[in-house]
This record gives structure tokens, C-alpha cells and sequence, in this order.
């Protein structure tokens, strides 16, 4: 008999079924949303003049940001899977962007050093992070925070706080475009599939996720996963600041903690995700979520112009993610709702 | 009583009551360190020039602090702050300008402040969200909403033309506000059963509910109150300058969540709040960018010795013992 | 061998800071044993069995186990080594399939090239459910697909293996339906046949007398001494053992004396036909100086309709009246001068945080505050009121709650609605973990209630306790109401489980 039962770990929240979907209902289920915001912002284009939505040229620039936008939510969704809500997440992006690109640059724009050096600092940084929350018995949030101010600050001493440039890098601009934007993009994908599926400390991490006392109790080792779990996560961080170094100009945070509102924006795919996750897993609900978000934030900007497209870009995803997050609480209801229906159409 | 007993009395005094004894210390180190060194670089933070400094850097972080206090008990945070900041300013700004009168921008602001107030205290329970969602889609939604008002306007910043704006300027006044406040709101908060009441649904809320405590009304209830703070504030954030831009209140919301941190404020609220915290941790962050120059420290590393500062201070409060890693 | 000395304790001690849980203890358990292990919340008889199993460590002495030395660190190496304890809450994760739950902790068993095969640990799973003949649970579902019982099998079979040689069961039947029991009972006599080991720690005399064959009495950390199965079964056998686990005797004088069922006559309260979640046209009266008992096993309902009156459960149909006013919620409830004490007492009766005096004037404050001001000295005297009538052990009224023995913290959840002089007061599992000293003052103070004219309604598992304190009982089974009995001398358990089961 078909029963929805609900449990909220903080914030995030969990749908589990009491029976499985069908492929077809499995695919209607993830394909949904990012066609039918497609299908919009076609028309919406198209209305005003604006034919090259859906070109080729789109999708190459529409990729390169999913691109970004998934591993940013990949790297944040690994740690919010498991109940923590991670604040440090955008100034370690920054540090790594800083310290890569004007590195790289002294050394002729290398761009296999630029990739390195990226991954490498954003793992360090991650480390670091977990072994202030596991040693130092913080709370999450304000171990975070901490570190958040901690890097932050950092990138305001280190080349003077001068932040980075890269816009006019040919080079290591690469990263940032089609096609080469790909690369980084799949390999924070395979990071996240081989730590959620593969490992046994993906696994644990669920076991510790849904019942920390228990899992504790039965003896699986906390302090282990969470620092690989970040070691996990500090990778696929690496490959998102591979794209976002060179996307922009970024300055050093000067004002506490403004990385934490880059990282906000990047948390609807997250969401989306997991709601989407239970007709096709979380990996490619994520996908789904950066896609969806994607097409609605470059249709916007090109039907408004680029001020007020992002501005309203904004809003929706405001209202985007209370009406994702309003739905999943409501599961419970609307389903029975459903149920009721059907059994009254028996 | 014998004298283990009463060993064993103050040390759990002291205990339960890390955080005071740790933010009071830090407040007071500050003071030490900053009324000591500056004399050897020439400089004293005891003038008149510098105190009056410390007020106008203190006085709006201070008073949203201090609203801030009801709903960080509740166990929640509210992320739209600085983005109601800005909005408020910014109203004030352009119907100052209309009208002659920062009266009728004041009003408007507190109807909006009312209405985020009533969407953040009950989407929670109704919608059966966590508050801190709907606070972030209030943060987007006003920062859209600004990013077009500014657009239709043509300039990133906006002035008062006609009003006179001197007295927002005057320490005096700010101090007077300050004190007011923060008596009110330690009134609320200690002799009615609204601080009471807070405490309750911030420690245990199914324990409130069957208690008798009607949850909708007083989570709404605490986030008006914040609310009201957050007018008076943006008043004087506006005042000082006399201006608004669509970045101002930029990390407001941060800064406050930093100052309450760091005096010592529980994040998961509950019984242990105290409306002092607000005051000490926004007074100790002043007291840092005001003094810290003043000991010879570059305005580059004033951010890092910040940082420094904060972790240090979270290690001693908000160590948890033995047992699971903490959430 | 038979009765060979299969785990031994030696000179075994724990502390928890100030607290001395166990003191130096010397503890033996023999094959083809199942050893009771009985005594009063403190007592200790949890703490030795979980240093045993790998839960926590000891903080001196020694372990011996099949005669080597023995200190597991974690639940999962003593399990490997073959001792595994059940425990009494629920000890299994959410949202993730049954054979994660079984295996959690030993994945490493299912590692292929360095990367988990779930396929392989579905069918180990399926192969062990078989083994334990529980054919309708499968390795691959989700957990969330069984019930609460299902889940404490799932818990069982987690912890049982080929190779497990001591099996400790913690408190567990009480979460068990009768089957589930069964499953059990069969499963510890199974492992004696088998010369295994058993530790039985409960609090149903019951059940112990029945099952066990031999029995350990603990007291303050302590173990005071042994019995037999011969002792066990001779008369008087719980008399001695009630003796031994409180250290005195404790009078005869426990439940009410008197056979009179008899109240005012004046209505309290009034359940008409309500209907909510699975309970359907429920009926009650409630009247002023009456003390109804409503008892059955847990899960017929009972404990939902004490809520319900509360206001905390959504009615979909029917009315509950006090004083000609229908209640809707807490407030109305509270308002109208009713009381309720959740038998989850940690967690929604008491703010554990928070001092004495913040959780008793919690209900009252509404009174309390006068033209916006309350009075922290009217705060004040209303809880030294409540310490000195309920006598409260503690040092002050700022004291927390979560420093208070659970006798204690009763007494403060008793307080609040005293204080607040309510009228009608709900009791659900109110002496549950309360030692005997103190239940003994409960049933006296509820005594008095009753000659004051308040109107009781005790919700509770125990049916000795309902007996003899009641004046109409009510036994629930499958959320309707069976049979009503009323307060009598002849009124015997065993008329009354029929219309439980």
C-alpha cells in the first residue's frame, strides 16, 4: 500500500517511498522541470525578438555555467547530504582562485599547474576545515564561519589584495569556455558518483546522516568519514574554481563573509536535487537543478537586459526555492490528497 | 554547605556560564589592551574624537544586535537583514526626497518590516519550513527588487536633498536611542513573558506547545520586535551619510550573526540567551576596528587578527565535551 | 562444557565524573545460562552489560572472556568477538535498506577491488533473515517499508550471529508485541539449549520470574546478591527481590488501601464520540474526585487519547467538553484548568536545559504577569511552594533539571500543573524509571489529589499499578475500549489480559 513518510535532517529534506516508480514515471519525474523551463524561456525569447535562444552558441555558454554551478552544489551537497551546513565552501573557492591563477600566471599561464595548484589548495583548505570541526568539537556552522572569515581575510593580505584577473587570460581562460569547461565539470561528477556509491565511507556517511547516535553507538568511526568526507568535497571544489577563477574579475573579501552569498545562490540545485533525486538518484538531480537554473537565469538576462534579468533571475529563485522547499514539507499531504483520489476513482 | 560542595557550585556556575564569563573577558581584555598600548604610538582611545567614532561604527550594529537577540533565541537566524536594511534607506531616501519629511518613509518601512516579520515568524510553522528558508527568499526577493529600483532610477546612489539629517549624526543622540532600546528590549526580554516565552520555544518547542505557549503568535511576535530594530537602524545607517546605493547593508546579516557569536550568544538559542551578548559582542567588534589601528595594525590585517579573534573565542565557548561530533 | 565460566567481570568499576555508576563489581556468567539482571534506574545493571558489549568503557578492573582478556572498543569488535546487546530504543537507521542496517559497521566485508558491492550484501542479508525463518523481510528494502516491532527484529538480527556466544537484551520486550516477544522468549531459550549465554535486564518481574533461570539483583552500583532458580520460584520470591533492590522495606502501605470507587458525581471533563488518526467514536466521562485508569499494551491507543484531551491531536470528528467549553488545542486545555504529563518526560514534559523554577511557573506565567510584569519574586515563591510540597531534592530552584534524578524530574513535571492549580490532570506512564521510594510518594500524592476532588485520568503500562490506584479502568485494545472493570480486592491481572491481547 502506497505511504509517504517524511523525516527533515535541519534543512534538508527527505522524501523515501513506500514503492518503487516505474522507468516511465522515473523519467517524466527528472525531465520535467528543466523542459518545461526550457520550453518558457524559448517562448519568452522568442516573443521579444531574441532567436538564438536554443542555438548552439547558447547552450556552449548555458553548458559552461551549469558546468559550474553543478560542482559548486556538488561540493556543497556532499556535506549537506549529511546534515552539515557548510559556510566555507565559497572562500576557499576564492583563496584557491587567487593563489592558482596569479601562481600560474608568474609561470607562463601552465595551464596543468593552474589545474593542479586549484585542486590541491581547495583539498588543503577542505582538510583544514574538517580538522577545526573534528578536533576543536565546534558546531558545525560556526567552525565554518570561522574558517569562512579565516580564508577570507587571507585573501585580502596575500598579492596585496589584489584578488584575481584572469578575463584577459587567453590561456587559462580555456577553462571557462566550452569546450574545455567539460573536464572539470566531469570530474567533480565521477568525484561525487565514486564517494556517494563506491566507498564505504559514503556509506556510513547515510548511516550517520539519518541516526547519528546510533551509528555512533554501533561503532562506525566519526571522526574518520567526516574528514574524508571533506577530503571528497575539497576536490570537487577544486574543479569547480577551475571554471570559476577565470570566469570574472574577483576582488579579496573585504566585507565579512560576502563568499557565503555566492554560495547561497548556488544552493537551489541542491534542493532541487534532492527532490528531484528520488525519481532519478541525487547525482543527476543536481544536474537537473544547475541545468534548470542555468536556462532560466540566461533566458531572463536575455529577454530583460543583463541588469534586470539577473535581478529578477534572483527573485525566481527565491520563490523557486520556497516553493521547493514548501512541497517537500508538504509531501506527506498533497500525497494523501493523491491517495484519497484514487482510491475514490476505484 | 562545605567547602567541596561549594567548589563544586561555582565551578559549575562558571560552567554554565562560559560564554558570559568568556565574552565579558574579551570585552574587558579589549579595553585593557586598548587603553594601554595606544599611548605608546602617540594615540588614545579615550578622546572624545575616538569615542564618538566608536558610537557611529557601533550604533547600527548594536541596534539590530540587540532586536536580533529574540529571534536568535527562537534558534533561528534571519539571513534578509542587511537586504531589509538596504530597502529601508533606500525608501526613506526617495520619499524623503518627495515629501520633505522622513516621517512617511519611516511608516512605510515599518508596514514592510511588519509584513517580512509575519512571513518569516509563520511560514515556519504553517508552511512547515525552516525560517531560515523563507529569510533567504525574502534576502533574494529584496535584493531583486533593488537591483530594479536602482536600474529605474539610473544611479547606484541616492542622497537627501532637502532634509536635515544633522542629528543622526550627533553621538549623543545615537547613545540615547542605544540605551533606550536596549532598556525596552531587556524589559521584554527578562520581566514579560515574551523573553520567557522565546527561551522556551528556542530550548524545546514541543515542551512550549504543551505548555500552553501559542508558537505561531510568538514566533511572530519575536520577529516584529526584530523587525522594529531593524527600522530604527536602517534610520540611523541612512542618517549617517544621508544617502542610500544598492549596496548598502551588504553583510549586514553576517556581521550581526558574528557579533552575537562573539558575545557569546548560543546559536541554537534556547534558555542560556542573555540580551548583554548583543551588546558585548558588537561593542568588542567596534572596539577592534576602532582600536586596532590605533595599536599600529595595517587596515589589512585588522581583517585576519578579526578572524583570529573569533576562532579563538568560539573554542573556548562552544566547545562541546566528550560524546558525537556536534551539529 | 556445561557451565563453564564464560564471562567474568572482575573488580569492575565506572565513573561518570562525580557519579559512580558501578563500584568495583565482580560479575560471572555461565553457560546455558539466561541471567536476569534487575534493579531500580541508577542501579547499574545497564551500565555493566554495555561496558561488555563494547558500548563504553570501564573506568577500572577487568574483563574475561572465554578466558582471555577482553576490551572491545566498539559495539561492532565485541559483536565480531561474540558478545551482542539489544537495546531498549530504537537502535536502527531511517532511509536506508535492511542490509545496511545489518551489516552497518562491517562493510569491509563486502569490498570488491577496493569498492562495496551492495549485490553481495543484499543476499548475505536475505540469507540470515532466512536462517532466523523471517521470510517477508528482504535484504533490499527499504527500512522505512516496517514497522517500529519489524525494525526491532531487524535490531535482533543484526546482532545475532553463528558466532555469537552472549546475547544481552536490554529492556526491549516492552517495544514488542506479543509475537515479537515470542520470537524472542524462543531465541534466548534457544541459545541456552545451545550452551550459550543470555542476560536478561528488565524491569517486568513477570516476565523475569518466567523466562530466566537464574537472577542477579543490583543496587546503587552494587550487586547485592543472587537467587536461584528454586528461590525464584519459592513464595514471596518479588517480596525478597523488591527488598533487595530498594534496601529497605518499604512498607506495606504502596497502592491505595481502600476498595471505595465512589466520587462527587460532578462532571470534568467529557470525550464525546471523538474520532481522530485510528481511534473511532471514542467515548469517556471524567468526574470530579475520580481517578479512571485507561491500561493495555503499547500501541492500542491509550497513550493517544491522553493527547488528544490535551488538544495536541487533531479531532475529525466528535467534541471534547470541560465546563461547558469545547477544547481545541493546549491553550484551551490549559485555560480550562487540565494538565498533561507525556510519558516522553525528557523530552516533552521538561526543558532538561533550564532550571527547576524556569519549567514549573512555564504553564503559570500567563497568570503570573501582571499589566506587563512579572515579579521574579512571585516567580520565586511559587516554585519553593511546589519544592517544599512535592519535597524536590535539590539545592535551589535555579538548579537544572537535567542534574535531577528522574524521580526528581517527575516531581517537577507534577509541580507545574500543581501550581497552576489544574483541575483535571492526565498522567501518562508516570512512573516509568521512578524508583520505588519515590513511586511509593506519587501513588500518596495522587491519593490526595483525589480527596482534594481533582479528576485523574492515568494512562499506564503497568498493570499492578493501574489495580491498585484506580477507580474505573478502562482496557483499550486495537484503539477501541474492551472491557471497563472497576476498583475491587478481587480484581486480578489475569481477568484482565484477555481483553488486552
Amino acid at each position: 500500500m502506497p505511504k509517504i513518510e517524511r523525516n527533515a535532517t535541519k534543512i534538508g529534506g527527505y522524501i523515501t517511498l513506500k514503492r518503487k516508480y516505474t522507468v516511465f514515471e522515473k523519467i517524466i519525474g527528472t525531465l520535467a522541470l528543466p523542459v518545461t523551463m526550457y520550453l518558457i524561456m524559448m517562448i519568452a525569447c522568442y516573443a521579444n525578438g531574441k532567436m538564438y535562444y536554443g542555438t548552439w552558441p547558447m547552450w556552449k555558454t548555458v553548458l559552461v555555467d551549469i558546468a559550474v554551478s553543478t560542482t559548486c552544489a556538488l561540493g556543497i551537497g556532499l556535506q549537506f547530504k549529511s546534515g552539515r551546513f557548510d559556510f566555507s565552501g565559497g572562500s576557499i573557492m576564492l583563496l584557491a582562485a587567487i593563489i592558482a591563477g596569479t601562481v600560474s600566471k608568474n609561470n607562463g599561464n601552465n595551464k596543468v599547474i593552474f589545474a593542479a595548484l586549484c585542486l590541491g589548495i581547495c583539498l588543503a583548505l577542505s582538510l583544514v576545515v574538517s580538522l577545526v570541526y573534528v578536533y576543536g568539537r565546534l558546531p558545525i556552522i560556526i567552525a565554518t564561519i570561522g574558517m569562512a572569515l579565516l580564508y577570507e581575510a587571507i585573501t585580502t593580505l596575500i598579492y596585496n589584495g589584489a584578488g584575481i584577473n584572469l578575463v584577459s587570460n587567453m590561456q587559462l581562460k580555456v577553462f571557462s569556455s566550452y569546450p574545455l569547461a567539460l573536464f572539470p565539470f566531469i570530474g567533480g561528477l565521477i568525484t561525487y558518483i565514486i564517494y556517494s556509491h563506491f566507498t564505504i565511507t559514503g556509506k556510513q556517511a547515510m548511516l550517520l546522516a539519518h541516526n547519528q547516535q546510533v551509528a555512533v553507538n554501533i561503532g562506525i568511526n566519526e571522526k574518520r568519514n567526516v574528514i574524508i568526507s571533506y577530503i571528497f568535497s575539497g576536490i570537487i571544489f577544486g574543479f569547480a574554481t577551475m571554471i570559476y577563477a577565470s570566469q570574472g574579475l574577483h576582488r579579496a573579501a573585504f566585507s565579512s563573509l560576502s563568499t557565503v552569498g555566492s554560495l547561497f545562490s548556488n544552493i537551489l540545485p541542491v534542493f532541487i536535487g534532492l527532490m528531484v533525486g528520488k525519481y532519478c538518484g541525487d547525482t543527476l538531480g543536481i544536474i537537473v537543478g544547475a541545468t534548470t537554473l542555468s536556462l532560466m537565469s540566461y533566458g531572463l538576462t536575455t529577454v530583460f537586459d543583463a541588469e534586470m534579468g539577473s535581478a529578477i533571475s534572483t527573485i525566481i529563485t527565491g520563490i523557486f526555492i520556497l516553493a521547493i522547499n514548501v512541497i517537500s514539507a508538504q509531501g506527506k499531504v498533497l500525497t494523501s490528497i493523491f491517495k484519497n483520489k484514487l482510491k475514490a476513482t476505484k | 554547605m562545605n567547602g567541596h560542595e561549594k567548589e563544586k557550585i561555582i565551578r559549575h556556575y562558571i560552567k554554565s556560564n562560559i560564554f558570559g564569563v568568556a565574552a565579558y573577558g574579551g570585552l574587558l581584555v579589549c579595553i585593557i589592551v586598548f587603553s594601554i598600548v595606544p599611548p605608546f604610538f602617540g594615540e588614545s582611545i579615550w578622546t572624545i574624537t575616538k569615542l564618538s567614532t566608536l558610537i557611529s561604527d557601533v550604533i547600527v550594529m548594536a541596534l539590530m544586535s540587540v532586536g536580533a537577540i529574540f529571534v536568535y533565541t527562537l534558534g533561528y537566524m534571519d539571513i534578509s537583514i542587511g537586504k531589509q536594511v538596504g530597502l529601508y534607506a533606500t525608501l526613506m531616501v526617495i520619499i524623503g526626497n518627495k515629501t520633505g519629511t522622513l516621517l512617511w518613509g519611516i511608516l512605510l518601512s515599518l508596514v514592510i518590516s511588519l509584513f517580512i516579520g509575519l512571513i518569516n515568524g509563520a511560514t515556519g510553522e504553517v508552511l512547515k519550513i525552516h525560517p531560515i528558508v523563507s529569510s533567504v527568499v525574502i534576502m533574494m526577493v529584496l535584493g531583486g527588487v533593488s537591483s530594479i529600483m536602482y536600474n529605474n532610477l539610473g544611479s547606484r546612489n541616492i542622497s537627501l536633498k532637502t532634509i536635515d539629517y544633522r542629528i543622526f549624526k550627533n553621538p549623543i543622540f545615537m547613545l540615547i536611542v542605544l540605551i533606550t532600546e536596549l532598556i525596552i528590549i531587556t524589559y521584554l526580554f527578562n520581566f514579560t513573558k515574551l523573553g520567557k516565552y522565546a527561551k522556551a520555544i528556542g530550548a524545546n518547542p514541543i515542551v512550549a506547545q504543551q505548555s500552553g505557549i501559542n508558537l505561531i503568535k510568538y514566533k511572530i511576535i519575536c520577529y516584529l520586535i526584530m523587525g522594529l530594530c531593524v527600522v530604527v537602524a536602517s534610520i540611523f545607517q541612512m542618517g549617517y551619510t544621508g544617502s542610500a546605493s544598492d549596496s548598502t547593508g551588504t553583510g549586514f546579516e553576517m556581521n550581526v550573526m558574528i557579533a552575537l557569536i562573539l558575545g557569546g550568544m548560543p546559536l541554537s538559542g534556547g534558555m542560556r540567551s542573555k540580551v548583554s551578548y548583543a551588546i558585548i559582542g558588537a561593542f568588542t567588534l567596534s572596539l577592534l576596528n576602532i582600536g586596532l589601528p590605533l595599536i599600529g595594525v595595517k587596515p589589512n590585517q585588522v581583517y585576519i587578527i578579526k578572524a583570529i579573534i573569533f576562532i579563538i573565542v568560539v573554542l573556548i565557548t562552544c566547545r562541546k565535551s566528550k560524546g558525537m561530533l556536534p551539529r | 562444557m556445561k557451565n563453564e565460566i564464560l564471562f567474568e567481570a572482575r573488580q569492575m568499576n565506572k565513573t561518570f565524573g562525580a557519579t559512580i555508576a558501578l563500584k568495583k563489581v565482580d560479575f560471572t556468567l555461565r553457560r546455558g545460562e539466561i541471567r536476569g539482571l534487575v534493579g531500580e534506574n541508577g542501579s547499574g545493571k545497564s551500565t555493566i552489560m554495555s561496558i561488555a558489549s563494547g558500548m563504553q568503557s570501564a573506568s577500572g578492573g577487568e574483563m574475561y572472556y572465554k578466558g582471555k582478556k577482553w576490551s572491545p572498543a566498539t559495539m561492532v569488535e565485541a559483536q565480531e568477538g561474540g558478545i551482542s546487546m539489544v537495546l531498549q530504543e530504537a537502535n536502527t537507521i531511517p532511509h536506508v535498506t535492511v542490509a545496511q542496517n545489518i551489516f552497518a559497521g562491517r562493510e569491509h566485508l563486502f569490498k570488491s577491488f577496493g569498492v562495496i558491492n551492495m549485490k553481495k550484501m543484499f543476499k548475505a542479508a536475505d540469507e540470515i533473515l532466512d536462517k532466523f525463518n523471517i521470510k517477508h523481510i528482504r535484504g533490499k528494502d527499504p527500512i522505512d517499508f516496517y514497522s517500529f516491532e519489524e525494525r526491532k527484529l531487524i535490531e535482533i538480527v543484526r546482532c545475532v550471529e553463528d558466532k555469537t556466544e552472549i546475547l544481552v537484551v536490554d529492556e526491549t520486550t516492552t517495544a514488542l508485541s506479543l509475537e515479537g516477544r515470542q520470537i524472542l522468549y524462543d531465541l534466548i531459550h534457544k541459545m541456552a539449549d545451545m550452551n550459550k549465554g543470555v542476560v536478561f535486564i528488565s524491569h517486568d518481574m513477570d516476565e523475569i520470574l518466567e523466562h530466566c533461570n537464574c537472577l542477579t539483583v543490583l543496587r546503587d552500583g552494587d550487586i547485592i546478591g543472587h537467587l536461584s532458580k528454586e528461590e525464584m520460584n519459592s513464595v514471596g520470591a518479588i517480596k525478597k527481590i523488591r527488598y533487595m533492590m530498594v534496601g529497605r522495606e518499604i512498607g506495606e502501605k504502596y497502592y491505595r488501601e481502600d476498595y471505595d470507587y465512589s466520587h462527587t458525581g460532578k462532571l470534568a471533563l467529557q470525550l464525546q464520540n471523538i474520532s481522530f488518526g485510528r481511534i473511532k467514536e471514542f467515548n469517556l466521562s471524567l468526574h470530579k474526585g475520580e481517578i479512571v485508569g485507561i491500561g493495555g499494551l503499547s500501541g492500542c491507543g491509550m497513550h493517544e487519547i491522553g493527547r488528544a484531551i490535551f488538544g495536541v491531536e487533531k479531532l475529525t470528528s466528535g467534541k471534547i467538553i470541560r465546563n461547558n467549553k469545547e477544547i481545541l488545542n493546549p491553550l484551551d486545555a490549559i485555560n480550562s484548568g487540565i494538565g498533561y504529563i507525556s510519558k516522553n518526560r525528557d523530552t516533552e514534559a521538561l526543558i532538561l536545559n533550564a532550571s527547576i523554577q524556569e519549567n514549573i511557573v512555564l504553564p503559570s506565567l500567563n497568570d503570573l504577569q501582571k499589566r506587563f510584569f512579572i515579579n521574579p519574586k512571585e516567580e520565586r515563591k511559587l516554585t519553593e511552594a511546589e519544592i517544599k510540597t512535592l519535597n524536590i531534592k535539590c539545592h535551589s530552584g535555579k538548579q537544572l533539571v537535567s542534574t535531577l534524578s528522574g524521580g526528581n524530574k517527575q516531581k517537577v513535571s507534577f509541580a507545574k500543573w500543581i501550581a497552576k492549580d489544574s483541575d483535571v490532570i492526565i498522567m501518562d506512564c508516570p512512573t516509568r524509571g521512578v524508583d520505588i521510594g519515590v513511586k511509593q510518594a506519587m501513588y500518596s500524592l495522587i491519593e490526595q489529589m483525589k480527596k482534594e476532588g481533582k479528576a485523574i485520568l492515568l494512562i499506564s503500562e503497568e498493570l499492578s499499578e493501574l489495580i491498585g490506584m484506580v477507580d474505573r479502568l478502562l482496557i483499550m485494545k486495537n484503539f477501541k475500549v474492551t472491557k471497563e472493570f472497576f476498583r475491587s480486592a478481587d480484581l486480578k491481572q489475569t481477568d484482565i489480559i484477555e481483553y488486552m491481547i
